[in-house]
């Protein structure tokens, strides 16, 4: 629905009435004193001092890990399984994109001229309907799919696939709205129907984005499978798991360890696969310029096609490595998907539906609700603020220096950049319940744990991004402010500060709006809101109260979904 | 939207991709959309044992422990019983109850309140067998030294508790949570009562370590775990004690589905009951269990828990 608002506003060129970047600001403060005061600001109350024993404890574990033969063997299958698992749920994700981003353009719900009428109400549906998935976590998805499919590989994959096809769709569907028509137009004009034009003239010149975000889904997908594994789909998680469990830190830093390389290693994949496709797409787009004045102009989707089959090795071959990912991975997890049709899922879907259905609220009625509901937003809020003001820094520091200067000073802000980069990997690699478990030895519990634990996990995921960003940032203005005698750190303050700090401000929204829906997975610790609302509901199998809680955090969601557009509209 | 978050170029144009990859994909989107059927349960209920017998058992501790000794378990059950058998671990205590209820797993280990749970979301489930220790089991709470509660003897004196933090272990647990909080309110105490949220430290083990770090002021958890650490050394005595053990209560249990018939069932009890501690891998078996035999058990046995479980709201309705 966002986005709707958004493209109605671009196309009438008249912006609807909206708050200025002030009163967001003015908003966004009023909003985190508010959550902090929720939490409590004592720090006596706060900082449990003698916990560090154990803090220490954890992380000296990370320098010796069990590397028994056994364990190493266990550890490299184990590898594979949530690799596995990571590249089937985003292949189904790029599926349920490819349809879903489809039926959520405007453009297909609309006639050919004018505006959309007799279309509205079944986009407004579709939205809705895709817009719930995308307020689920992967593990509400993973604990209700348990109870329809059992022990069985698909929950996993399906838990993946589901939230991130619909959130993948929706990505989709703007990419497919900021296509130019001409192309389609010209189909129609020439006879095809609507969704055959549709098809051949619009969707192909989208197509090739929606890959490229279909690596950025991948890299998710690894981190989320990891924490599916700990609510029992198997792989490093479900490893990991276990020895957690018994406090076996030897063991959990091995399957960490594996957790912290393919993490770093498709991070550095979906880089780089996206940073040379879009210089490839810069470069057709050079030619395009040269050839025609307008990108507007009728006839650019044909110049595009007729340039041929463009590519460089690195891309063809990760297409191709994908491509032969997904049947082996298909056959290394023994997926039976008749599995999905079998009897028993459907006796069993049956039975889950008729104890979800209608949804009650419980004994703490309405009221509870609505107290874990903002609960659940001050915990969000709180966890993105920290990450935010550790992580924005931190992707200065760590970036990649664009010269390739000499000398024992740019070494060693080389080699503390890389130190940088792999303290990030770090703490997006380690699942958030472990480091909610290992904050709560020195967090007295409240939502004070379970916010420093998703800062840490997303401080450094945005962190990753903000870097990304910098590395891709124009960097002339910067050289010519230090070519006119400007310092480096002037140069930093006055050029490239100001050009990042809108899109790092709109990364920390879309990573607020992820936010909310991770806090489900550490409400373990004495944390309060939603997730430990679920957790106590689906310990005692009351299927009616975890629905009534999914749908609390569905409106919550699309409320911080709403609010987060707004700001990154006034933004833009 | 995001879109412009990803990608810090602006421009937007095709990229080549083999042919093969969109087929595959689309082939997978298609056995994707067949999941989304709610349709009515087939009215056949009656399932048959398919041969192989697969148990389980509630994640209560060490997990590499429970594994090498549940292969254990499987290997003399399949040489006793003369079926196959198999162990599959789980990670957490719903988990095995769910696994139970959709039928992976046909006969588990459960705690007294999971079993009871499992039991109650399958018709004709049977509790068969315990421990000798299980007619008879113990919570204990504990408390950091510094905390200045003395310990004592009486389920009256858990009033102390009022006003202090306390963590429970898992929320299925019935000796780390279930008990432990039927005995307070028997004091008079209400989770509303502690310092903030009671926390779920997740395992016996976990509530240990946040005692003695001091996170939490009083812990909760099974007494035979407790035993267990302090026999091994790994608690630091002088940083977190007993104050209380609580009077006995019925606990663990196997429990069967009802694929596993009458003879099957009898023959798997007499299995159980035959573990003989002068054999040295079936006594192997019994001091894993912490038990020096099982007896037969009946469902009977398990209604207080039951009526606990409901009071408490960890049985719904």
């Amino acid at each position: 629905m966002t986005t709707a608002v958004v493209s109605a506003a671009h196309r009438r060129a008249t912006p609807p009435a909206r708050w200025d970047r002030r009163g967001w600001l003015v908003a966004m403060v009023v909003v985190v004193g508010w959550s902090v005061s929720s939490a409590g600001v004592n720090p006596t109350e706060l900082v449990n001092e003698r916990g560090w024993s154990q803090v220490s404890q954890f992380f000296r574990a990370m320098f010796s890990p069990d590397l028994s033969p056994s364990m190493v063997e266990l550890t490299i299958r184990e590898t594979a399984v949530t690799v596995s698992f990571a590249l089937l749920g985003a292949a189904l994700a790029l599926a349920i994109g490819l349809v879903g981003g489809v039926l959520l353009t405007e453009r297909i719900w609309s006639p050919q001229h004018g505006p959309m009428t007799r279309g509205r109400p079944g986009w407004v549906t579709t939205r809705v309907l895709f817009a719930l998935p995308r307020s689920m976590h992967e593990v509400v998805f993973g604990l209700l799919l348990v109870n329809i499919l059992g022990l069985d590989p698909l929950v996993a994959i399906l838990a993946i696939g589901i939230p991130f096809g619909a959130v993948t769709s929706k990505v989709f569907a703007e990419l497919l709205d900021d296509v130019p028509i001409a192309a389609e137009r010209n189909l129609r004009a020439a006879g095809a129907a609507r969704l055959t034009a549709f098809v051949f003239g619009t969707v192909p010149q989208a197509v090739g984005d929606l890959v490229s975000y279909a690596f950025y889904r991948f890299e998710c997908s690894l981190r989320s499978a990891a924490v599916l594994g700990i609510v029992g789909a198997g792989g490093l998680g479900f490893q990991l798991a276990l020895s957690f469990q018994s406090l076996r830190y030897d063991q959990m830093w091995t399957f960490l360890w594996a957790l912290i390389f393919i993490s770093g290693a498709a991070d550095r994949w979906s880089s780089v696969v996206r940073r040379r496709r879009d210089a490839l797409a810069a470069e057709i787009h050079l030619d395009v310029r040269r050839n025609l004045d307008g990108r507007r102009d009728g006839d650019a989707g044909t110049v595009v096609d007729d340039s041929g089959p463009v590519g460089d090795r690195f891309l063809r071959l990760s297409a191709l490595v994908c491509a032969l990912g997904v049947p082996v991975a298909w056959w290394w997890l023994e997926v039976d998907v008749t599995n999905l049709w079998a009897d028993r899922a459907r006796q069993l879907a049956g039975e889950l539906f008729s104890d979800a259905w209608p949804p009650t609220t419980g004994p703490g009625g309405f009221a509870e609700l609505t107290t874990d509901a903002f609960d659940t937003v001050a915990l969000a809020v709180l966890s993105l603020a920290m990450a935010f003001a550790v992580a924005s820094p931190l992707a200065f520091l760590a970036r990649r220096p664009a010269s390739r200067r000499r000398g024992p000073g740019a070494m060693i802000r080389r080699l503390a950049g890389l130190a940088l980069r792999f303290v990030m990997l770090v703490s997006r690699s380690v699942p958030p319940p472990v480091w909610a478990f290992v904050v709560v030895f020195v967090l007295f519990p409240g939502l004070w744990p379970g916010a420093v634990a998703l800062a840490i996990y997303n401080a450094g995921v945005l962190g990753r991004l903000q870097g990304e960003v910098l590395e891709n940032q124009d960097s002339r203005p910067a050289r010519t402010l230090v070519a006119g005698g400007a310092s480096a750190p002037g140069a930093l303050t006055f050029a490239t500060v100001p050009a990042v700090a809108g899109r790092f401000v709109a990364l920390g929204l879309y990573r607020w709006e992820v936010a909310i829906r991770e806090t489900v997975i550490v409400g373990i610790v004495g944390t309060a809101g939603l997730g430990r609302r679920l957790d106590e509901q689906t310990s005692a199998f009351d299927y009616d109260g975890v629905v009534a809680t999914i749908l609390a955090l569905f409106v919550v969601t699309l409320v911080v979904d709403f609010t987060s557009a707004g700001v990154r509209r006034s933004l833009r | 939207m995001i879109k412009s978050l990803l990608y810090p170029t602006p421009v937007l144009e095709k990229f080549s991709m083999p042919r093969p990859l969109l087929v595959i994909l689309f082939a997978l989107f298609i056995a994707a959309c067949g999941s989304s059927s709610d349709e009515e349960p087939s009215e056949d209920q009656t399932q048959e044992f398919d041969g192989e017998l697969v148990i389980g058992a509630i994640p209560d501790q060490d997990p590499e422990i429970l594994a090498r000794n549940y292969e254990l378990v499987a290997d003399y059950l399949a040489e006793e019983v003369g079926v196959d058998v198999r162990f599959e671990p789980v990670t957490e205590y719903d988990a095995a109850v769910t696994a139970f209820r959709v039928g992976d797993l046909d006969l588990v280990w459960f705690g007294g309140l999971t079993g009871v749970q499992a039991r109650l979301q399958v018709d004709g489930a049977n509790a068969i067998a315990q421990r000798d220790i299980d007619e008879e089991f113990t919570s204990v709470f504990i408390a950091g030294t510094d905390t200045g509660i003395e310990p004592f003897d009486d389920v009256a004196g858990l009033s102390v508790v009022a006003g202090r933090t306390l963590t429970f272990g898992s929320d299925s647990s019935t000796s780390g949570r279930l008990m432990p909080q039927s005995f307070l309110s028997e004091a008079g105490v209400t989770l509303e009562d502690l310092d903030g949220e009671s926390g779920f430290s997740g395992s016996h083990d976990a509530t240990i370590e946040l005692v003695e770090a001091g996170t939490f002021e009083v812990g909760a958890l099974n007494s035979q775990v407790w035993d267990a650490r302090v026999e091994e050394g790994t608690v630091d005595l002088d940083r977190v004690q007993v104050i209380f053990e609580t009077p006995t209560y019925f606990d663990y249990h196997w429990v069967a589905r009802p694929e596993i018939d009458a003879d099957l069932e009898t023959r798997i009890v007499a299995a159980l009951m035959a573990l003989d501690p002068s054999d040295p891998d079936e006594a192997t078996i019994l001091e894993f269990f912490g038990a020096e035999s099982f007896i037969e058990t009946s469902n009977e046995n398990y209604a207080s828990i039951e009526d606990v479980g409901r009071e408490i709201g960890s049985i719904d309705g």
